[in-house]
């Protein structure tokens, strides 16, 4: 399955059906139950279905649908920060 | 906005005050403190038994949010283990959907600092940052707690939770200044055994 419909059963799994059509532009100023709560939720969902483990700063920045299609290809997130590519695991776990 | 989880910096006291200045015009009573500037060196648990560290969410020249890391010496097996506990955790995101992953940064950064990390007394199962330790998956469990109050006037006086409403500070003030507040409280200490309570306490889960 490709990345972008992994995202998108992700982000239906965690906000509901609210994101039936998820766009690069998509975040909490769009999809109104994107809180700091589901914002935990979708980051442990991401981290659990991409075998990846987020740097703390990238967490924080990991605020636009875009942002996550990048870091999941590949790319750096919307910050610019962190290595492209998956990280290694974070310190504390 | 590019978010970096880190510790406090002397410089950051006035973008600490921009953003409690940012909460309190949206009428929210939460701060962020900060720690003394003129501290030079670091907190030391050889020094004192228990020590405190501010973390914030720094975005440029901002601060988004901040949560305090207060660890202590504890024993495990015999052996001494730093443990540490998180305490008034303050995010924007409160005001501000643009900082919505600012807790959870602050949350893992801590863990980064501290892997033995707890925290205690959210004000219930229901409150906000109850809440977000439950969607990291951290256990918990509710805890006795007893309370005694040594002087009654001085909590009801600083207290903010108490304090609320211009009604519930008239209230509590009376009660203060009155010392019918220090009355109550020894004579509810006699007549009443100490009653049992709910804290609660959060542990941090395995990840996987």
């Amino acid at each position: 399955m490709s990345v972008d419909r992994r995202l998108q059963a992700i982000f239906e799994a965690v906000f509901g059906p609210e994101v039936s059509q998820l766009s690069a532009q998509d975040s909490p100023a769009t999809i109104r139950s994107w809180d700091s709560l589901n914002h935990v939720h979708l980051i442990l969902a991401l981290e659990a279905e991409f075998g990846v483990q987020f740097d703390t700063d990238e967490i924080a920045n990991l605020i636009s649908v875009g942002a996550i299609q990048r870091r999941l290809t590949g790319g750096s997130s919307a910050s610019g920060q962190g290595a492209s590519g998956i990280s290694p695991a974070r310190a504390a776990s | 906005m590019t978010i970096e989880v880190r510790q406090f910096r002397t410089g950051d006291v006035p973008a600490i005050e921009r953003l409690n200045g940012r909460l309190a015009a949206a009428g929210l009573p939460h701060r962020v403190g900060h720690e003394d500037p003129r501290r030079s060196d670091e907190p030391r648990l050889d020094r004192e038994p228990i020590i405190e560290r501010l973390f914030v969410a720094a975005a440029g020249d901002e601060i988004r949010g901040g949560v305090w890391l207060k660890e202590q010496l504890s024993w495990s097996e015999g052996r001494p283990v730093r443990v540490g506990w998180a305490k008034y955790p303050v995010a924007e995101s409160l005001i501000d959907a643009k900082a919505a992953g600012v807790p959870a940064s602050l949350l893992f950064g801590l863990l980064r600092q501290q892997p033995h990390l707890m925290a205690l007394g959210m004000g219930g199962h229901a409150g906000p940052f109850a809440k977000l330790l439950a969607a990291a998956r951290w256990a918990s469990s509710s805890l006795p707690f007893f309370f005694c109050l040594l002087h009654p006037s001085r909590v009801l006086r600083h207290l903010s939770y108490a304090r609320t409403t211009r009604l519930q500070r008239l209230l509590a003030d009376s009660l203060a200044y009155s010392g019918l507040a220090w009355a109550v409280a020894r004579r509810t200490e006699r007549l009443v055994p100490a009653r049992r309570g709910t804290a609660r306490l959060a542990a941090r889960a395995p990840r996987h």
